[in-house]
């Protein structure tokens, strides 16, 4: 696990992918009649957005709104026009920034960086732990809401990075487990914001249907078009019913896309997983499909929610802790020294069961050496054989429990 | 003509990318050169591997989050600290508002000195830390233990000589697995990876074996159930994690049990200064676990 990057940057600029507002802006600016007011403030709009420029107070909503009133004040058509075409491009700047992937190519100076950059080893899986929502809107003195909004903000930016740098898979710590011991409006706020993005995500027809996202292509379209594929990890049951409907729809929707993959951790921590993990393992043996020996490290990471997943090059926590918060623990990479080790105790154990069995048949135990290998190779390919046909009964009861959900009606 | 531009696109980012490594990490292109065959012109593809798990120390620079706690200690007495360690220690544990309850020194370098963690342990019995660890990955602690515990008994009478009353020597044989109670107050232990993942298979084996025997359900089974069975050595779980070394990475170590731990880095375990350890404790003072809420 890494220390944390410790990010202060602001969220994401707006106005800045757009062109036509920053164009419309700078056409007010210059041609100021008695009709335009407030010139300086798309400039504002458009700066960056920390702590320092940030005006007290201010919601950005609430100054459109004075801005628009203004507009239609002002005598000259063509100036109302030009405050139209600028505020629409605002609004859609605002809607794109709620998508999950920002659109917009990055800028030359970005490319010729990014280029430079997958020259050299680049990760193939990322981990973010997104901290400091709170802090952040403390320091801006908004909301915690906005804090968090801005953060998914953030989050999307970054996976717009990751595509552009060729980092295929990256996985973020969204909501604990843990964090069910807030306060209830400020669980209420985030569990709302995830039913959004999550129904954003299945919008089909942009325009008509969704508010939110009057971009023009809708998000599921955008996610097509990369190929991402969305993979929600947790403990899911512990959420609201309709949270989990939608988040099932999202990610059978998604679940044929194999060009990058989008893991959200969400009601998520790693002692749930890893306990989840041995209880599927414990379900198998009731089942009779596996027997206690067969438990092991890998088949324990094959029953992990993240089992289809590499484990991460990099973990990334924003904000300044230097703890890993319950996230990702089993996943840690390191040089396997005991693998070997492994091996032989997993061959002494077969050599004591071989041994058992011909004793108990009433043969010599330390008779027939060619008997013994092929009784030792039949136990290991029986072992791999109940493995499998667990591995595969738990593939399908995970899939009908999110099928059943994604068909519910909603 | 559009292949020849992409390939010359290709080579000169390559270059660009050896030329900013060399300038940003002097020290691990240095270190990849051998491995460049300059012969040829395949080496602008041939790129250093990371140094994971090389555990070079580097020359003990400090690290940049101790920075602004060892500008404020460089001005203690350091004559005070070679001839009254006791005193010092009283002294500085009464500034800290927080100490850890279980410390783990955790060494990713490659070769590492038993006298150097056998004072650092030291040091942290000292400051009333009643649960120290010592782990590496490779198991060098762990199989030369003996040696370990035989260099901390040596620095603990060469420090605690000079004031016996507190520190003296109540040895007894522990019932801690590989390690020692150096008094009534503090444990150490020696871990490795068989201590993380393996002890979490064996937990589970043994949990399958129970419902095999329908002595338990799977649905029984939840966190602290599991937590239960962990194999602990009477330890609670570390608070602190001392990590010395250039690897950034907790390299196996208890992995159930290192989710609240801080992880503190420290360049390399070797010739650490005092003041350097008491910065990171201070550090740890500093830091205000929210728990999720």
């Amino acid at each position: 696990a890494s220390q944390s990057a410790g990010a202060k940057r602001g969220p994401a600029h707006w106005g800045d992918e757009g062109g036509v507002s920053s164009r419309a802006a700078v056409t007010c600016s210059s041609s100021a009649t008695s009709g335009v007011v407030e010139v300086g403030f798309p400039r504002r709009l458009r700066c960056r957005v920390n702590g320092e420029t940030r005006e007290r107070g201010s919601s950005v909503r609430s100054r459109l709104r004075a801005t628009l009133r203004a507009s239609w004040r002002s005598d000259s058509k063509i100036t109302k026009v030009i405050w139209l075409v600028f505020c629409s491009g605002v609004i859609s700047d605002i809607a794109r920034t709620m998508s999950w992937i920002k659109e917009g190519e990055l800028s030359l100076w970005e490319r010729f960086c990014a280029n430079i950059i997958k020259a050299g080893p680049v990760p193939k899986h990322i981990a973010f732990i997104m901290d400091g929502n709170r802090r952040y809107a403390k320091k801006c003195q908004v909301e915690r809401q906005e804090g968090h909004s801005q953060g998914f903000n953030k989050l999307a930016e970054t996976l717009r990075w990751c595509l552009n740098l060729g980092i295929l898979e990256v996985t973020v710590y969204a909501f604990s487990i843990e964090n069910f011991k807030r306060s209830q409006s400020e669980v209420d706020g985030l569990l709302d914001l995830a039913r959004q993005k999550f129904s954003c995500l299945m919008e089909e027809q942009a325009v008509s249907q969704c508010r939110l996202c009057p971009s023009s292509s809708p998000i599921r379209e955008k996610l097509k078009k990369h190929g991402v594929c969305i993979r929600v990890l947790g403990d899911l049951h512990l959420l609201p019913l309709d949270l989990q409907e939608k988040i099932a729809q999202a990610v059978q929707a998604t679940k044929s896309y194999n060009k990058c993959f989008l893991n959200v951790c969400f009601a998520y921590t790693s002692r749930h997983e890893i306990t989840n993990a041995v209880r599927e393992m414990a379900w198998g043996v009731e089942q009779g499909l596996l027997e206690p020996s067969d438990v092991s490290e890998t088949l324990l990471d094959k029953c992990l929610y993240s089992n289809h997943s590499p484990h991460p090059d990099i973990l990334i926590r924003t904000s300044g802790e230097v703890r890993l918060s319950d996230f990702l623990l089993w996943q840690q990479k390191a040089r396997d020294m005991y693998a070997e080790e492994r091996k032989r105790h997993q061959l002494e154990r077969d050599q004591v069961a071989v041994t058992e069995q011909l004793l108990q048949e009433g043969l010599q135990a330390s008779g027939d050496a060619q008997l013994r290998r092929t009784r030792l190779h039949r136990l290991s390919a029986k072992r791999e054989e109940r493995v499998q046909s667990f591995l595969k009964a738990l593939e399908l009861k995970r899939a009908d429990w999110l099928a059943l959900l994604g068909t519910a009606p909603a | 003509m559009a292949g020849l531009q992409a390939l010359v696109q290709r080579v000169l980012r390559a270059l660009v990318w050896r030329a900013l490594h060399a300038l940003l990490c002097p020290h691990r292109t240095l270190i990849s050169a051998p491995r460049v065959h300059p012969g040829t012109w395949s080496w602008i593809w041939r790129l250093p591997k990371p140094l994971v798990n090389r555990g070079t120390s580097r020359s003990p620079s400090p690290h940049p989050h101790l920075h602004p706690h060892l500008h404020r200690l460089q001005h203690r007495d350091s004559a005070l600290a070679a001839t009254r360690p006791g005193l010092r220690w009283r002294a500085d544990r009464q500034t800290l508002c927080k100490l850890p309850v279980h410390l783990t020194l955790l060494i990713t370098e490659l070769e590492p000195s038993f006298s150097d963690v056998a004072s650092i342990v030291v040091w942290c019995v000292a400051a009333g830390i009643s649960y120290v660890s010592v782990y590496d990955h490779q198991g060098i602690f762990k199989r030369n233990n003996s040696r370990l515990m035989e260099e901390i008994l040596k620095r603990r009478q060469e420090l605690s000589g000079l004031d016996c009353s507190r520190y003296s020597a109540e040895l007894e044989k522990s019932n801690v697995k590989d390690g020692l109670v150096l008094n009534c107050r503090s444990a150490v232990q020696v871990l490795s990876p068989v201590d993380g993942k393996a002890d979490v298979v064996r937990a589970a084996q043994d949990f399958c074996q129970l419902v095999a025997q329908q002595q338990r359900r799977a649905t029984d089974l939840n966190v602290d159930v599991f937590d239960g069975l962990l194999r602990s050595q009477g330890f609670p779980d570390p608070d602190l994690v001392l990590k010395f070394g250039s690897v950034d990475s907790t390299l196996g170590f208890l992995p159930w049990q290192i989710r609240l731990a801080e992880i503190i880095s420290l360049p390399s375990h070797l010739n650490l200064s005092y003041e350097d350890f008491f910065s990171a404790l201070c550090l740890y003072a500093a830091s205000e676990p929210r728990l999720g809420k």
